[in-house]
């Protein structure tokens, strides 16, 4: 392809999603740190207690939860032991059918099985961070849209690798020419922080991208492993009453004796079938602990059913989730992604500045490479037209 | 450009080939990669290197800055 081909591909692509990317840029950068956020805003710990003290019975746990909120029905338990340790977090909801969205969360002393908080999950600065970022407030439509922007990000990426060539052969790598136009020192900025981010953004980006398409996956996961796991109990009726959760869990543990449970969904809520609690499992290692493994158990009898590990798509889901959050290297590797995440506001600051700053009449990107090289050097404007002098000015 | 003298100047002397163009930022993407995975493989050292590594185009832009023109 003629380098006019990759400044018009680099130059749209940019044009179209760079409000967008400066939106999840800023909206992504508390979140970063939303654990440690959570820690300072005070978010309700468990009391302490000797070590070793036994957790109470699952069914006391959930008893607990429905006692605190008559009327309504647990959907979801899950456990955060490494962030908050000794804490059941039960996801409550008026039906087992109620929007997905829908949230009403109780925090239970694992060990006493008493309710220790009963926080708002759909207010404060860190929601609407994370739903701004999540899908701007326009539900899943707002999710693929940003999906999409993502993609279009990565082809601004890789377009911009292609022209920073013709834009550097005459410059060692990093320069910073700060004696110059605003124009030149701004294109200085652009190429220099956007080389050095490529792999880093591409990944950001190309994972956030995978995880727009979670409600999908997850979807067809259900009609894909979970149908076939659960296919001995099609047409039967839902359980009405389940029981045996604390028997579950265990029939759980036992089926997966190396991972522990990090959620449980509950019979008829998305993650499960009518018939069962779906236990999810996690490992001890960075990977492993991200890569969950399904466990199903009969609500009506306690008993295992099945246990598989998730097919590929799933695990590109998961494995994509530490790749885009940069939660798995401790506060170290947080900063550094909260760096490269500046880096990248700049290079899309500069990206837009070199746009609106374009050389009047010109019309292309093209224009302003010469005219950067020129200004440069007059001897790589020549090799420059040399190389591509037809097609740049055709 | 009255500051040559203090820094060096930005530009080469020869036209680079892509090669050279691309030495430096293939390097830092490389040490950006394996960061990014070392610290999916464990704990202790392996987030070490994956800090040392993600840590190589900060570096190279701080060097950038102190060596502008």
């Amino acid at each position: 392809m003629s380098t006019r081909t990759w400044s018009w591909i680099h130059k749209w692509s940019s044009l179209v999603c760079t409000l967008f990317m400066l939106l999840l840029c800023l909206t992504g950068l508390p979140l970063i740190f939303h654990e440690e956020i959570e820690h300072l805003t005070g978010v309700v710990q468990a009391p302490p207690m000797p070590q070793g003290t036994p957790d109470a019975s699952l069914d006391q746990v959930a008893q607990a939860a429905l006692a605190q909120r008559p009327g309504e029905v647990i959907r979801y338990m899950f456990w955060e032991e490494d962030e908050h340790p000794h804490i059941t977090y039960v996801s409550m909801a008026r039906s087992v059918d109620a929007p997905p969205d829908e949230n009403h969360a109780v925090l239970i002393d694992s060990r006493t099985a008493r309710v220790l908080d009963e926080p708002r999950t759909d207010e404060g600065f860190m929601y609407v961070m994370l739903k701004l970022h999540v899908e701007m407030f326009a539900g899943l439509p707002g999710t693929l849209f940003l999906g999409l922007m993502g993609l279009l990000m990565v082809a601004a990426i890789v377009s911009g690798v292609v022209l920073y060539y013709p834009f550097m052969r005459r410059l060692k790598f990093g320069a910073l020419r700060t004696q110059r136009s605003a124009r030149i020192r701004w294109l200085d900025w652009h190429n220099l922080l956007g080389i050095v981010t490529v792999v880093w953004l591409a990944v950001v980006g190309l994972t956030g991208t995978i995880n727009t398409l979670n409600r999908i996956v997850l979807g067809l996961w259900q009609m894909d492993q979970m149908a076939e796991m659960t296919a001995p109990y099609k047409g039967l009726p839902p359980v009405t009453r389940p029981a045996h959760l604390e028997a579950s869990i265990r029939a759980a543990r036992t089926a997966v004796p190396d991972m522990t449970v990090r959620l449980v969904a509950f019979p008829g809520t998305m993650f499960s079938s009518p018939h069962h609690y779906t236990f999810f499992l996690k490992g001890s290692t960075p990977v492993t602990s991200r890569l969950l493994k399904p466990a199903l158990v009969d609500a009506g009898t306690g008993r295992l059913t099945d246990s598989r590990d998730m097919p590929w798509y799933v695990k590109t889901l998961f494995l994509s989730q530490p790749l885009h959050f940069g939660d798995y290297g401790g506060l170290p590797l947080k900063l550094l992604w909260a760096a490269l995440d500046l880096f990248a506001i700049v290079v899309l600051g500069s990206g837009l500045y070199l746009w609106l700053r374009r050389p009047k009449a010109a019309g292309a990107e093209q224009e302003a490479a010469m005219d950067a090289v020129e200004d440069a050097d007059p001897v790589p404007a020549g090799a420059l037209r040399r190389h591509g002098a037809q097609e740049l000015r055709s | 450009m009255t500051n040559r003298r203090q820094h060096p100047s930005p530009r080469t002397d020869h036209l680079q080939s892509a090669r050279e163009v691309f030495r430096a930022p293939m390097l830092l993407g490389l040490a950006t990669a394996i960061g990014l995975v070392s610290a999916l493989l464990g704990d202790g050292v392996w987030d070490a290197l994956s800090w040392l590594t993600i840590l190589a185009p900060v570096v190279a832009v701080v060097m950038a800055w102190r060596r502008r023109a």
